[in-house]
């Protein structure tokens, strides 16, 4: 039944959304208080491209969904949780691949105006959306992230910026490094 | 006596099970001490701290009471300002003096449901009162200034903190050319806290009331007197937070030991702080 639930959430999701990115599910960190999660919610509420964000207090998760038309931006995520003096344990996001595209390994592909490095992958291209997390530093607590850079040879895995192994990206152009 | 025993143990166990049962993180929100989190950035407090006690100097019930505000300025700093007053010092109640304390995080090592922290501190008092008891604080007492370190390390359900300071006196007296001086202007001052969530089990509203139970251990030593050297109290405290806005702590402190000649050996106190969330942000 809840996976019925689910398969119907998501298409309504697909049909609903033009845009790239429909939803993301964002995990805190660093909570030290009741108030502590309700200040994290707020700060998210505020993001511009935020439409909705609704909470599981359980397991520290934010569940956000985008407005449609606009330009989600996920470094603005980690800053207003950073700015609020907590830390981002995990994003995941939920996006529509361009058609016939399939993430590769250490390839970069362009989902909307974004570059993704996916650092691991299937192979085959995905019949619908896909769900990945993103794991350049702030997105992941920093033994995670480093675990991360340190399993790829790829310079930008360590600063989220092209560089010489991805310029066809445009140089300097910010690129997420994310696994499936 | 056997089923007492077997009431009390099946208590014991329960209790046991809600300390172990996860998930639900601890709160560092001691009622005695700061922890090294801050307040939520951009948030300011407003809170009233009351104390009740018997002093040395008569057998009526005295009163202490702290109204201060804290600002959560950004993610690094935050800063309170408080006001004293009390009737503690037996000339009636009056406005004792003021406080500024500000706090600087520069260590998170953050995970889910576990996380280390570290601060440091400073405060500075002005106080009217008159010199007259080697027990050196900032809240009230006497006018000085104090600076420290915080580490705070929070597992699950648990919060545990440390913190070490120095206090110096700054009352005119400092500077008088008696010798020895009858009056403590150095004191060492450290305390370890910790706080166990007890309720919610489960935390799924953010209205659900919150219940923490809290000890501490405060303790000072003076480092510029022969004798009058120093002292160590244990604090219980439990903690109610009602729909993650209002935090309600009711405490009582107690001497463990001492040589000095404290006002008071022991104290009541009871407080109630207010959360505005968000309220210093640019809309």
């Amino acid at each position: 039944m809840r996976t019925l639930i689910l398969v119907i959430a998501f298409l309504c999701g697909g049909v609903a959304a033009q845009a790239q990115f429909s939803r993301a599910s964002l995990q805190a960190s660093g909570l030290t208080c009741s108030m502590c999660s309700k200040a994290v919610k707020e700060a998210l509420e505020q993001v511009p491209f935020v439409e909705k964000v609704q909470v599981d207090i359980k397991n520290q998760k934010y569940n956000l969904s985008f407005r449609p038309d606009s330009t989600v931006d996920f470094d603005a995520l980690v800053h207003a949780v950073d700015d609020a003096g907590f830390s981002v344990a995990a994003l995941q996001v939920t996006a529509e691949l361009p058609y016939g595209a399939a993430p590769a390994k250490d390839e970069h592909l362009k989902i909307g105006t974004q570059y993704f490095h996916f650092l691991n992958a299937p192979g085959t291209a995905p019949a619908g959306p896909v769900t990945f997390s993103i794991v350049d530093k702030g997105f992941v607590p920093a033994k995670e992230h480093k675990k991360w850079s340190a399993a790829s040879k790829a310079a930008c895995v360590k600063t989220g910026r092209a560089a010489a192994c991805c310029l066809r990206s445009g140089a300097d152009a910010r690129v997420f490094h994310v696994i499936i | 006596m056997r089923e007492a025993f077997f009431t009390m143990s099946k208590y014991l166990y329960l209790l046991c099970g809600a300390l172990l049962a996860k998930p639900a993180a601890a709160q560092e929100l001691y009622p005695y001490t700061e922890p090294a989190s801050n307040m939520p950035a951009h948030s300011v407090s407003a809170k009233l701290t009351s104390m009740v006690m018997r002093t040395v100097h008569s057998p009526d019930l005295r009163q202490r009471h702290m109204p201060e505000v804290m600002f959560g300025i950004n993610k690094k700093w935050m800063a309170h300002a408080s006001l004293n007053f009390s009737d503690m010092h037996g000339e009636g109640f009056i406005w004792e003096g003021a406080r500024l304390y500000g706090k600087y995080r520069f260590l998170s090592l953050d995970g889910v449901h576990r996380h280390f922290r570290m601060a440091a501190f400073a405060a500075a008092a002005y106080s009217r009162n008159h010199l007259d008891h080697n027990e050196l604080n900032l809240m009230g007492d006497h006018s000085g200034v104090q600076g420290g370190l915080i580490a705070t390390q929070l597992i699950d359900r648990w919060a545990f903190s440390a913190t070490g300071s120095v206090v110096q006196g700054l009352a005119k007296e400092r500077w008088a050319k008696v010798r020895p001086q009858p009056y403590t202007f150095s004191a060492l001052q450290y305390a370890v806290s910790a706080g166990v969530l007890v309720l919610p089990r489960t935390y799924t509203d953010y209205r659900q009331t919150n219940l923490n139970l809290y000890v501490e251990l405060l303790g000072n030593r003076n480092l510029d007197l022969r004798s009058e050297r120093y002292y160590l109290d244990l604090a219980p405290a439990v903690q109610l937070i009602f729909n993650s806005t209002g935090k309600l702590n009711l405490g009582y402190r107690f001497e463990l030991g001492s040589d000095i000649y404290r006002i008071s050996r022991r104290q009541f106190m009871v407080s109630y702080e207010h959360i505005f969330l968000g309220a210093l942000k640019r809309r």
